[in-house]
């Protein structure tokens, strides 16, 4: 049976996930370049879709975990709704960053089709021993009994 | 740069032919265990027709690539919001575009807003969203055209 909306935001809204640490090594910045179809940076700023990986990889839980969190259910299908980077300073490859990470906003509503979508925000904020270097914001979205 | 007001229309750019390969490497580098990148029997079993599908993430940096390449640096960006609208597969050729919104002259430069698009040629449109630009008048950003 699927979760409730009410049971849904009180469990998840505002909870602190583990974050994690993250170094931009520079054979994974040269092939995801290319992959990216991205002119490399002769100042070895990395691309900015680093931001992304960031928030993926040291979210502190898997996208499956995330998924356990959300009550998926074998009939709901995880899309991804919505991604922001806020990039205050570049990420520079070779260099080490740390990032502490939290679910914001917990929501549903009703899709045209009449399905429920719920929704979950997590924040990223990526730091480097300087300081803060940017916030990702990703939505995931569980469209309800879709499958 | 020439003039940059509202209105202002950023030049089209367009990524050809996604290739599947590009695809799996992304998939290592974030560590997506998702099949539908790599697997043509799982994307057919989502219903997802019979080519691997490209990620969200990498749409979204065919719009960095194109600010970057318009602002002259990576990190010109500022930010960048992108709503996923639709699936890239691999095949697809993908164009971007975008139009300037805002423009303020701030500390360092000229903070420009435009709203951003990823549309697969010939179909659907895959990502809308917005992006701040900081324009430095120190790097000439290059002409239209």
């Amino acid at each position: 049976m699927t979760i409730t909306t009410e049971s849904l935001v009180e469990a998840l809204s505002d909870r602190q996930l583990p974050g994690g640490e993250i170094t931009i090594e520079s054979y994974e910045a040269v092939l995801l370049d290319e992959a990216l179809r991205a002119r490399p940076d002769p100042d070895g700023v990395a691309h900015p879709t680093w931001f992304v990986i960031t928030s993926l990889r040291c979210m502190g839980i898997s996208v499956e975990e995330l998924c356990v969190l959300a009550r998926q259910g074998p009939d709901d299908v995880l899309l991804f709704g919505s991604c922001a980077v806020d990039q205050k300073r570049p990420m520079r490859v070779g260099t080490g960053y740390r990032t502490t990470a939290r679910i914001g906003e917990v929501g549903s509503r009703t899709t045209r089709d009449g399905a429920r979508l719920d929704s979950i925000e997590v924040v990223v904020a990526v730091a480097g021993d300087d300081g803060p270097v940017g916030t990702v914001t990703s939505v995931y979205l569980f469209k309800r009994g879709a499958a | 740069m020439s003039e940059v007001e509202v209105g202002t229309a950023l030049p089209e750019s367009v990524t050809a032919a996604v290739r599947a390969d590009d695809i799996k490497v992304v998939a290592l580098i974030l560590r997506d265990p998702n099949p539908i990148h790599f697997d043509l029997d799982a994307v057919d079993r989502a219903g997802l027709g019979d080519r691997v599908v490209n990620q969200g993430g990498s749409t979204m940096a065919y719009i960095v690539n194109h600010l970057a390449e318009w602002a002259g640096s990576r990190a010109a960006i500022r930010s960048l919001t992108c709503s996923f609208r639709g699936n890239v597969l691999a095949g697809d050729d993908v164009s971007v575009g975008g139009i300037v919104t805002s423009v303020v002259v701030v500390e360092g430069g000229t903070l420009v807003d435009c709203d951003v698009w990823a549309d697969v040629v010939g179909g659907r449109r895959a990502i809308s969203g917005s992006a701040s630009v900081l324009i430095n008048a120190a790097r000439p950003v290059p002409p239209r055209g």
